[in-house]
């Protein structure tokens, strides 16, 4: 063994020795041969049981025999935990954020789902309002208007057909869905008209929405 | 200059098990001695050190520096053997040893009981072959590695004391090693 390393090592048992020192020995140990290793091993136990010896730790003052760890005690500690790693505490760490993230995300989805729903009500009741308070607003139905809940299964079918197929229309059925679209608009018509006598009165009109579709289909 | 002991940790922590073979070397003898005032049998001595070891290294990476090394350690070994001493408990006991006071338990009459051939490291004998080879030291080495080991002075305070820079301090106390090493090896060896 180099005089450098072993000097190394007795500046590192006093604790006199710099970072590198320490490397520099972890690194002869580790680029050792078996036999190389142990001899290191070896000088380093014997520096400090030469330690010991000098400060009387291995013969008390009291006479009293201590017990002492056997020879091959370092080498079946290093056996021991040949295949054991320690534990890792940042695995810890990485599942409490992990935790803590799934936990914001959580409240993050559910305050999301409360915000949509609440912006989604007062927009319903916004639009209701709005129809019910418009009363010096004029109504003016276009053929874009569509509010599916006014209008009847042939409605809708007539509707979705005619905007999902680019297919051109036959007559017959030009003639239908225009009949439809004005008995929509006289519908919307009377709602809004219907509605805005009742300002004030939130989603009430939706509600009588059916009353009308009920009729409608009544009437049929 | 850092502490050796900090170091040591700090690479065990990155997965540096030879490091923590050092520590074991190191503190091996330390932590036998406190064991043994708990715990009477040799051969469980041995078994509650190494499993007090084996406990550090698992836990390693929830040591911070904020206390010594051997100060965590000590605890470990401590609570190990209490535990140990707990589980002995349960079986018809053959000793009389109060686990609420091991902390102040000696342990020394007991330890006169239980002396066999391999349960002495011979340490009389190792201070005896180390206390005459540092006698036959040259003068500044015995009395670099005499202030270092006995009286626990920094190579700072040692230099101040020789009128020598700090690297022949160093120098001195590592030649003192060397020397005292060869002559206690044969009965190290043999041990």
């Amino acid at each position: 063994m180099k005089d450098q390393l072993s000097e190394s090592m007795s500046a590192i048992m006093d604790s006199q020795a710099d970072d590198l020192e320490v490397r520099r020995l972890l690194k002869a140990l580790d680029n050792a041969s078996e036999e190389e290793a142990n001899a290191i091993l070896a000088q380093w136990e014997s520096f400090h049981t030469i330690g010991s010896a000098l400060r009387s730790e291995l013969t008390p003052d009291n006479g009293q025999t201590t017990v002492q760890a056997s020879p091959d005690f370092a080498a079946r500690v290093s056996a021991a935990i040949a295949d054991e790693s320690p534990v890792n505490k940042a695995h810890s760490v990485t599942s409490k954020n992990e935790s803590v993230w799934r936990r914001f995300a959580i409240a993050a989805t559910v305050t999301l789902a409360v915000l949509v729903g609440v912006q989604e009500f007062e927009s319903m009741q916004q639009g209701g309002d709005t129809n019910l308070t418009a009363e010096n607003t004029e109504f003016t139905p276009t053929q874009n208007t569509v509010q599916p809940s006014l209008m009847t299964s042939n409605d809708i079918q007539l509707a979705s057909s005619a905007a999902s197929s680019q297919t051109p229309l036959t007559e017959a059925e030009k003639l239908e869905a225009a009949k439809a679209q004005e008995r929509l608009n006289e519908y919307l018509l009377e709602h809004t008209n219907h509605a805005a006598k009742q300002s004030g009165q939130g989603i009430i009109p939706f509600a009588r929405l059916a009353n009308f579709e009920d009729a409608d289909t009544d009437k049929k | 200059m850092s502490d050796a002991d900090a170091q040591l940790v700090a690479r065990v922590q990155q997965g540096d098990k030879r490091a923590f073979d050092l520590l074991v070397l190191k503190y091996q003898h330390k932590i036998h001695s406190l064991i043994s005032r708990y715990v009477r049998d040799y051969a469980e001595v041995q078994d509650v050190a190494q499993e007090a070891f084996i406990k550090a290294f698992r836990a390693i990476n929830n040591f911070r520096s904020e206390s010594a090394f051997y100060t965590w350690m000590y605890r470990i070994a401590i609570n190990t053997a209490k535990n140990h001493l707990v589980s002995r408990s349960r079986r018809p006991p053959s000793t009389d040893v109060d686990v609420d006071e091991s902390d102040d338990y000696s342990g020394s009459n007991v330890l006169q009981d239980m002396q066999t051939p391999e349960s002495v490291l011979h340490g009389d004998e190792v201070a005896g072959v180390v206390k005459q080879a540092l006698d036959s030291l040259p003068e500044d080495l015995r009395t670099a590695v005499t202030l270092r080991e006995f009286d626990g002075l920094s190579y700072e305070d040692i230099a101040d004391v020789m009128s020598c820079p700090v690297g022949t301090v160093r120098s001195r106390i590592f030649r003192a090693r060397e020397a005292i090493d060869k002559q206690v090896r044969p009965t190290l060896d043999r041990l």
